[in-house]
């Protein structure tokens, strides 16, 4: 069962938490270019959108990376081995949702490891926008938001 | 200090690669005139005794100026500095403090606001600490910080543009992309004594006159963009004490409010409380329940919005069918840009409340003192003061259509406009001596919406430091009916177990709760976190701030010594304005509310009086003069020799 950080960009009010806690929690510091999780912004018309990696079934990711330091483990999450990576860039290049970066200082791939199944940007989110929710129980309950909204119509 | 090189057009300073104590250790020195750029290191000593923002703002201000200088000279600086705190995990650390000489104050003082949105942390994680801005371009011109380098951009492009249109264009034009951008909008451009800055499209500083400051160097935007790193000094100790004042927010019944309605969430009381004062205080409504908060959440939406680190969310966005329908969409409205232009302006409906509100801010112009200049005007052509040979237009009271006109025009200089730009107090100052007796104000301060007759502790605000009593100290001081359950712990400070619309009226512990309040606001804004959960909430303490100053800086900081570095403040702030000649003669409230009680509603009879103003104010000033005493000469960050 493959969990990951569900976005419901709806919720989301620009504070940008996630970023800073998510490179506290790999780095230490505070920088957004050092964070795994990042919020896209327009703000003339209050929008904002948590952008991470979504640990694809299919992650074109791994499929880029010519030193195999990109893998999808048996738990579903695609892994970064810091040893292999030679810091080509092709995973940023390929990850469809831009989710995949570099980081600022060694030039190496980072990504989302999921805090070890404890996201610290989740449990920073106070509007809720970020839920870690297991794969199965995400369709779920994506499903009956989408239920719910049809029925509001009714 | 020392200098650094100074260079044309674009310059960098070698960058630490990390910052590791909340301070970058430097600020950078901009002439716009001749281009220069001298990067100066701060000494550690100046910075550990009064820690950033405000503090460090006031200081160069002080120094950097003499009494008497004018507010558009272009040896008079504009300020921006960020505090320790700024670009940590700390909650609401996106504050970045402003301040210049006032255009709006007669006679020029000092004009401070603080930023809302990433402004400060992009400050602090481009390297540096302050921005010292000098001299007047010859053209428009864009300031673009970044990373260690400071370059001119050209703005000519965009210069006529709106605030939040002009900040998208500097923005797309520097190549940042996470960056924060202040801008002013066409009033800065035409030096509107009142003209705002905008941070982000939409926030406006809630100082009036600070786009003014910008538009008169030809300075369209400054765009901050930093992308740090910065390292506390105590990681994890920094990391719980984050986490425990985001857990006192989340159980504080004013965040709360706050989070569910913004700085807005008092108008149901205010609308229902039978203290109105409409029509430039002359007409006094039983209620106005068409003006709630209920009311604006539910047809407005009121979408809430966050500022950097900030859990409470209390920025809000404005829409809902019937405007968005007409095309407005819009940020940034406030609690006293609300009730002014409502209740100064006599406006009985949310939507014509909200169009005014928009095309001020649209516009780059404070609402709220353009509803004083406005409700001035109309109340003195109703009396035959004036005419509209003086107007421009035929003035009544309710009349959207014409305030939105003369909104446009006064921003734009046009016609009448080129006297409305300059501000109520010397639009008046043309007048008849009983004529400017009509303008409530403060040394050129425009009186907020509320009426100092029913809410003592906002006159004692206002009277006392009319630079720092914007919206935010109004929202605790005025004692409303019911604050207490949103504050607790102005309960104790104020020594009182309730709270009702008696309390609001009465002078009890208004100097204590006042002293605590700015002093708790100024030791935030010094620390770089925003001053509304700390002043209006009481949801942060001076020891939550001295212990997350400590996990950062390393330095130790305790309560008593952060308030009274605060406290040393602002008094450099009021040596200022007494220097000014703005003595205890002239910082009192508007001689007519001790002349005129209130004449009905259930707060009939209520008036100022002399001897009460002058005891609370007594009090007021001696509660701020014990907390600068107990800092210490060493201790805590305080000073007690400025």
């Amino acid at each position: 069962m493959r969990s990951t950080v569900f976005v419901n960009a709806d919720l989301c009010t620009g504070c940008k938490l996630c970023e800073l806690v998510c490179a506290d929690a790999h780095e230490g510091l505070t920088g957004p270019a050092f964070s795994r999780i990042r919020v896209e912004s327009f703000p003339r018309v209050n929008a904002w959108f948590p952008v991470v990696c979504a640990h694809c079934a299919k992650p074109p990711c791994v499929a880029a990376c010519p030193s195999r330091a990109r893998s999808k483990d048996h738990g579903g999450l695609v892994a970064i081995d810091a040893e292999s990576c030679i810091g080509c860039g092709q995973c940023v290049l390929a990850c469809p949702l831009g989710a995949a970066s570099m980081h600022p200082d060694d030039g190496f791939a980072i990504g989302c490891d999921l805090c070890s199944g404890s996201p610290a940007c989740v449990e920073a989110c106070a509007s809720k926008a970020l839920r870690f929710v297991p794969g199965v129980l995400g369709a779920r309950g994506r499903r009956r938001n989408w239920a719910l909204k049809n029925l509001a119509r009714r | 200090m020392r200098r650094g090189g100074s260079a044309q057009a674009c310059e960098s300073v070698e960058m630490s690669t990390l910052i590791t104590n909340g301070w970058a250790g430097r600020r950078v020195v901009v002439n716009l005139h001749s281009r220069e750029i001298d990067f100066e290191e701060i000494p550690h000593a100046h910075l550990r005794r009064w820690i950033g923002g405000r503090a460090l703002n006031v200081l160069e201000i002080r120094q950097r100026t003499v009494p008497g200088l004018d507010a558009f000279n272009t040896d008079s600086p504009l300020c921006m500095a960020a505090g320790p705190l700024a670009g940590t995990l700390a909650p609401c650390s996106a504050a970045l403090h402003l301040a210049a000489r006032s255009p709006a104050a007669y006679p020029s003082t000092i004009a401070m606001a603080e930023i809302a949105g990433a402004a400060g942390p992009m400050l602090k994680l481009a390297g540096f600490d302050q921005i010292v801005i000098l001299g007047e371009s010859d053209k428009p011109v864009c300031l673009v910080v970044s990373d260690g380098t400071v370059e001119f951009r050209d703005a000519s492009k965009y210069w006529g543009f709106d605030p939040a249109s002009a900040a998208e264009a500097a923005k797309r034009e520097s190549g940042k992309a996470v960056a924060s951008v202040l801008s002013i909008g066409i009033a800065g451009e035409n030096e509107v004594r009142f003209a705002t800055v905008t941070a982000d499209c939409s926030w406006p500083a809630e100082a009036p006159g600070l786009g003014a400051v910008m538009g008169a160097r030809r300075l369209k935007a400054v765009v901050l963009a930093g992308s740090g790193p910065m390292r506390a000094c105590h990681g994890p100790l920094l990391r719980e004490k984050a986490k425990d004042v985001r857990h006192v927010f989340s159980r504080s019944e004013g965040i709360r409010a706050l989070s569910r309605a913004g700085t807005l969430f008092p108008m149901d009381w205010i609308a229902g409380s039978g203290a109105l004062a409409e029509r430039n205080f002359n007409a006094f409504p039983a209620g106005k329940p068409g003006l709630g908060t209920e009311e604006y959440l539910s047809r407005f939406k009121g979408l809430g919005t966050g500022c950097w680190s900030c859990p409470v969310d209390c920025g809000r966005f404005t829409g809902g069918e019937e405007l968005t329908s007409q095309g407005i969409f819009f940020g940034g409205l406030r609690f006293e840009a609300a009730m002014s232009v409502a209740l100064r302006l006599g406006l009985g409906r949310w939507i014509d409340v909200l169009k005014v509100c928009h095309e001020c801010m649209k516009l780059g112009m404070d609402p709220a003192s353009f509803a004083s200049l406005a409700a001035w005007l109309t109340d003195c052509y109703e009396r035959g003061m004036i005419d509209a040979r003086r107007t421009g237009r035929v003035m009544a009271w309710g009349d959207v259509e014409s305030v939105l006109a003369m909104a446009a025009a006064t921003a734009r200089r046009e016609g009448h406009g080129r006297f409305f730009g300059e501000g109520s107090l010397r639009e008046a100052k043309r007048s008849t001596d009983s004529a400017e007796r009509l303008l409530p104000h403060v040394a050129g301060f425009d009186w907020p919406a509320l009426d100092p007759r029913v809410f003592k502790g906002l006159s004692l605000s206002f009277a006392t430091a009319p630079h720092d009593a914007g919206p935010l100290t109004s929202l605790a001081c005025p004692a409303l009916p019911g604050f207490l359950r949103f504050s607790p712990g102005l309960g104790k400070i104020s020594g009182r177990e309730s709270w009702d619309a008696g309390f609001a009226a009465s002078w009890d512990g208004k100097a204590g709760l006042l002293a605590h309040a700015r002093l708790l606001a100024c030791a935030a804004q010094m620390a770089g976190v925003c001053r509304l959960p700390a002043e209006a909430a009481f949801a942060v303490s001076a020891r939550d701030l001295a212990e997350m100053l400590y996990a950062v800086t390393g330095e130790e900081f305790d309560a008593d010594g952060l308030i009274a570095a605060a406290a040393a403040v602002m008094a450099a702030e009021w040596d200022m304005m007494v220097k000014e000649g703005l003595g205890l003669d002239v910082l009192r409230p508007p001689a007519r509310f001790f002349a005129e009680p209130v004449p009905e509603g259930p707060f009939a009879g209520e008036v100022l009086r002399e001897k009460d103003f002058a005891g609370a104010r007594g009090e007021y000033i001696d509660a701020v003069g014990r907390a600068r005493g107990r800092g210490g000469e060493s201790g805590g960050g305080g000073s007690p020799a400025l």
